[in-house]
């Protein structure tokens, strides 16, 4: 098919055309007539962004291994493509044969933040697929949704067909067998697939769940339409680690963010922090087997001759085969000029050691997150993180040579007083103040320390889903509060101070924890031009408001209350394994700041070791 | 070791920038394994250079690439393969396997050590370029006609002037007379032109001055001859076909000639 957007005049008038012309290192190529599926994967945010990203080259990887199925990619045109490409009627095409991705038979887009939203209706719109999944029929692509904010769909409910709600390795196969079946049989119809993918466990079809509200706003009732349309949807977990891990890559042209080879080592966690959901949905957790990890780095390196790996995983100071597998990494690639680059580690004499060895001292800097200034507030969030670790790793490291030290925290958690608040600047000075008992001559320097908080987005199937989130104005202030107190110690001249966007944080958290109420809102805000709105600079709060207002929807319900226990949450209907027991008994918890063990000291009973046969084993 | 190596550059490689092709190439060494020489410190990277970047939009089967190497031997990542060693040109059947098809390796020269970069021994380069219209004839008419043609070139702070006229040294819409003029003042390698001079309606051959102190692009002919409205709106494409060395006389860079 001619695809006018690849003519030279398009490409040579846009900032990057490397984004849209595909070809890249290790991309597949099939032969259409031996397919029959095509399956369109969409990371709806910029090239460089998308390509980034692990999970879409697992699932590339994935689906590309069936014989019959062959899987393309497409991301976010960028700005002055999206205006071409409208203004010459150029409907979106896949990176792989440049075919319209109309033409599919399945979209599937990874939802990994909610500022992405509406870039997922930028790229309907401009694939020329109806928004709605209402208007679209058996010409279109089945448009399915997946990724972390699958955990609470409902906002965007009403533009998808399906949601895959958990890890995706598991029942893809499952799915488009299915629709082979039914494409075979001739019975194919759109309604028909989507009820037998319906049954499919972990496949959520929102048309077939019905929704009431009570006077109050909150959700009454949460049902499916029809009985054999299960009430409950349980998450995927990929229970064999060494099944699929994509060992060609693909090698972007341009420099992306990630411009490395990935290794994840684990998935899962163990701390149970109350305000991280990547921490409870992603449970139990898994490692993979060292030998496995050894020959993934190798193939991944030779086929793809980057000249850095990457460790990841949300906690890799957790992970019990760490250590082998860094040294491994260093003994075997350093001297094959290889980067190493360590995911942030807990700072103790192993990682100081390895730390050492890859990376430039006096370049590099330590990173502590301790979300929360003061110990009361560490414990309410379950960080068991205690000053004096923090001011010991410090010591330990400024004498290795090291002299920037960065602190991430968060603003606005619950019980969260301005007392709590001054502790961030507190703690910033005492770390700086023990840099400076070292003698003058055996410092590097001045030390130099990089406070950032962000601000809370409570999320769903946390310990904190139904806490208030604090209002954009009481950010603001907290900001200020906190500069203030910043400037006011001894040795603020060491200390720089910088913040997330207030709007943005509180935008992300009306979509984390809202309903199928705001799709109109959603549509709204992207029809007035909203796009891009996780880039601070195209960020349009004022749109936004237009939208809510237009939609007579306040945003506030969804996040400046706190929910009662009792009340129908919209992503109840999903089982993630941990129960909901449990999160009100960490929220409990965390209000009277008690500890609770991570999961190798002690199983608190969470729910997710029933995903594992013979449950977690540590 | 130097290495001199000739590479092309085909289709959609043409949006790629030189800063990103140089990233190309690095990793495709570092899958072939080719034991390309890296800087000491805790970024070591490979020092490569290019003899003259590419413009976009762009296709070339002449560029070259300088690289320094430790040797001929395989350094990769397979283990059981260290220490295996290839000739020039194995290792050009290992690159091209490696690479995507449009960066194409044609020659692969050591050379030596004293050896000036490509980039500052480069002083021509030719071009063909593909008219979408049967202006070839017009151009070579308005070429001949006028004793000066001078394109403005804009930088940031002043505009210079250059007489392309003195420096387009060879033009013609014919490459079998391209071929014999260029013959009177260049030592040219026209192995690799073949099949890219078959069919050639509508083209122009130029050969002009190129490098550091003066480097006249393609379309600064074609922009002159805009503005004489005699190229107005048509269509093209260029491709590079070579580059050469050498002020008297011109001497392909693929052309080795070892000094004993």
């Amino acid at each position: 098919m001619h695809n006018k957007a690849l003519e030279k005049d398009i490409l040579l008038s846009v900032e990057k055309p490397a984004r849209y012309i595909g070809n890249e290192v290790n991309m597949v190529k099939k032969n259409l007539s031996d397919i029959d599926i095509r399956f369109c994967m969409c990371f709806p945010d910029v090239y460089e962004i998308g390509m980034s990203h692990l999970g879409i080259q697992i699932l590339y990887d994935m689906f590309n291994k069936r014989n019959d199925t062959y899987c393309e990619r497409v991301y976010s045109p960028w700005f002055d493509m999206d205006k071409l490409m409208r203004k010459n009627n150029i409907p979106l095409f896949a990176l792989e044969t440049g075919d319209p991705v109309k033409v599919f038979d399945f979209l599937g887009i990874t939802l990994q933040y909610e500022m992405c939203y509406t870039n997922i209706l930028q790229i309907l719109d401009l694939a020329q697929i109806p928004l709605y999944s209402s208007d679209r029929n058996e010409a279109h692509p089945i448009v399915i949704g997946g990724g972390p904010c699958a955990y609470n769909p409902e906002p965007l409910a009403d533009f998808f067909d399906i949601f895959y709600i958990g890890e995706g390795e598991t029942v893809y196969n499952e799915l488009l067998d299915t629709y082979i079946s039914l494409k075979k049989s001739g019975n194919y119809s759109r309604i028909e697939f989507l009820r037998q993918a319906s049954h499919i466990q972990g496949l959520y079809v929102p048309m077939f769940y019905e929704v009431t509200y009570n006077d109050d706003n909150t959700i009454s009732s949460f049902n499916p339409r029809y009985y054999d349309v299960p009430a409950r949807v349980v998450k995927q977990v990929a229970t064999d680690m060494e099944e699929y891990y994509p060992k060609k890559p693909l090698v972007p042209y341009i420099k992306v963010t990630q411009d490395r080879a990935v290794l994840e080592i684990m998935r899962g966690c163990i701390r149970g922090c109350r305000f991280c959901q990547a921490g409870m949905i992603y449970r139990p957790l898994r490692e993979r087997d060292i030998d496995f990890l050894k020959n993934a780095a190798t193939e991944m390196l030779s086929s793809t001759g980057h000249e850095e790996i990457s460790l990841s995983s949300l906690s890799s100071s957790d992970c019990s085969t760490l250590k082998d597998i860094v040294y491994f990494l260093i003994d075997e690639f350093m001297q094959k000029k290889v980067n190493i680059s360590l995911p942030s580690l807990r700072i103790d004499a192993f990682s100081l050691d390895v730390m050492s060895k890859v990376q430039d001292v006096r370049k590099s800097s330590l990173t502590f997150a301790p979300e929360a200034g003061s110990q009361r507030m560490r414990d309410v969030i379950n960080k068991g993180l205690t000053k004096e670790v923090i001011l010991d790793g410090a010591m330990e490291a400024f004498k290795g040579g090291w002299n920037r030290v960065k602190l991430y925290f968060m603003l606005g958690l619950p019980t969260e007083t301005y007392d709590d608040i001054e502790e961030i600047a507190k703690l910033a000075n005492d770390i700086a103040t023990e840099y400076y008992t070292i003698p003058k001559e055996e410092r590097n320097g001045k030390v130099n320390i990089v406070v950032s908080t962000s601000l809370f987005v409570p999320k769903p199937f946390t310990p904190f889903q139904w806490a208030a989130m604090n209002e954009a104005d009481v950010f603001t202030d907290k900001k200020g509060f906190l500069m203030t107190k910043v400037r006011e110690q001894l040795n603020q001249k060491s200390i720089r101070y910088n913040s997330h966007d207030s709007e943005l944080s509180v935008l992300e958290g009306v979509f984390a924890r809202g309903d199928r109420r705001l799709s109109g809102v959603l549509y709204s805000a992207y029809k007035k031009g909203c796009m891009y709105d996780s880039w601070s600079e195209y960020f349009k709060p004022e749109l936004w408001d237009e939208a809510f207002l237009e939609n007579d929807i306040d945003p506030s319900f969804y996040t400046s209350r706190e929910r009662s226990i009792n009340e129908i949450l919209p992503w109840d209907f999903i089982d993630i394994g941990v129960t909901k027991e449990f999160l009100i008994k960490e929220y409990e918890n965390a209000k009277a700041a008690k500890v609770t063990p991570n999961c190798r000291e002690k199983c608190s009973g969470c729910g997710a070791a029933k995903f594992l046969e013979g449950g977690c084993r540590f | 070791m130097k290495a001199l190596i000739r590479f092309n550059k085909l289709g959609m490689m043409m949006y790629i920038g030189h800063l990103d092709l140089m990233r190309y190439f690095q990793k495709l060494f570092r899958r072939c394994g080719l034991d390309v020489s890296y800087s000491k410190g805790f970024n070591p990277h490979q020092n490569l250079s290019f003899a003259s970047p590419l413009g976009l939009g762009l296709t070339s089967i002449g560029e070259y690439l300088d690289v320094q190497l430790d040797s001929l031997n395989y350094n990769g990542f397979d283990n059981s393969r260290l220490g295996e060693s290839h000739t020039t040109d194995e290792w050009i059947e290992i690159i091209n396997e490696h690479s995507n098809g449009l960066v194409n390796v044609t020659a692969f020269n050591i050379l030596d050590d004293s050896a000036k970069p490509s980039m500052s021994r480069l002083s021509a380069a030719t071009y063909k370029i593909q008219l979408y219209d049967d202006k070839a004839k017009d151009v070579i008419s308005y070429f001949n006609e006028y004793d000066e043609i001078i394109y403005s070139k804009k930088t940031k702070k002043s505009t210079k002037e250059i007489n392309l006229k003195e420096n387009i040294l060879v033009l013609s819409d014919n490459y079998d007379t391209f071929s014999a003029e260029r013959e009177k003042i260049a030592k040219s390698d026209s192995y690799y032109e073949a099949d890219y001079v078959k069919d050639d309606k509508n083209c122009l051959y130029i050969m002009c001055t190129a490098g550091s102190a003066l480097n006249i692009k393609p379309e600064m002919l074609i922009e002159s001859f805009e503005s004489k409205k005699c190229l107005l709106d048509v269509k093209y494409d260029i491709t590079r076909l070579d580059m050469y060395t050498g002020t008297d006389k011109f001497t392909s860079m693929s052309i080795v000639e070892k000094e004993d």
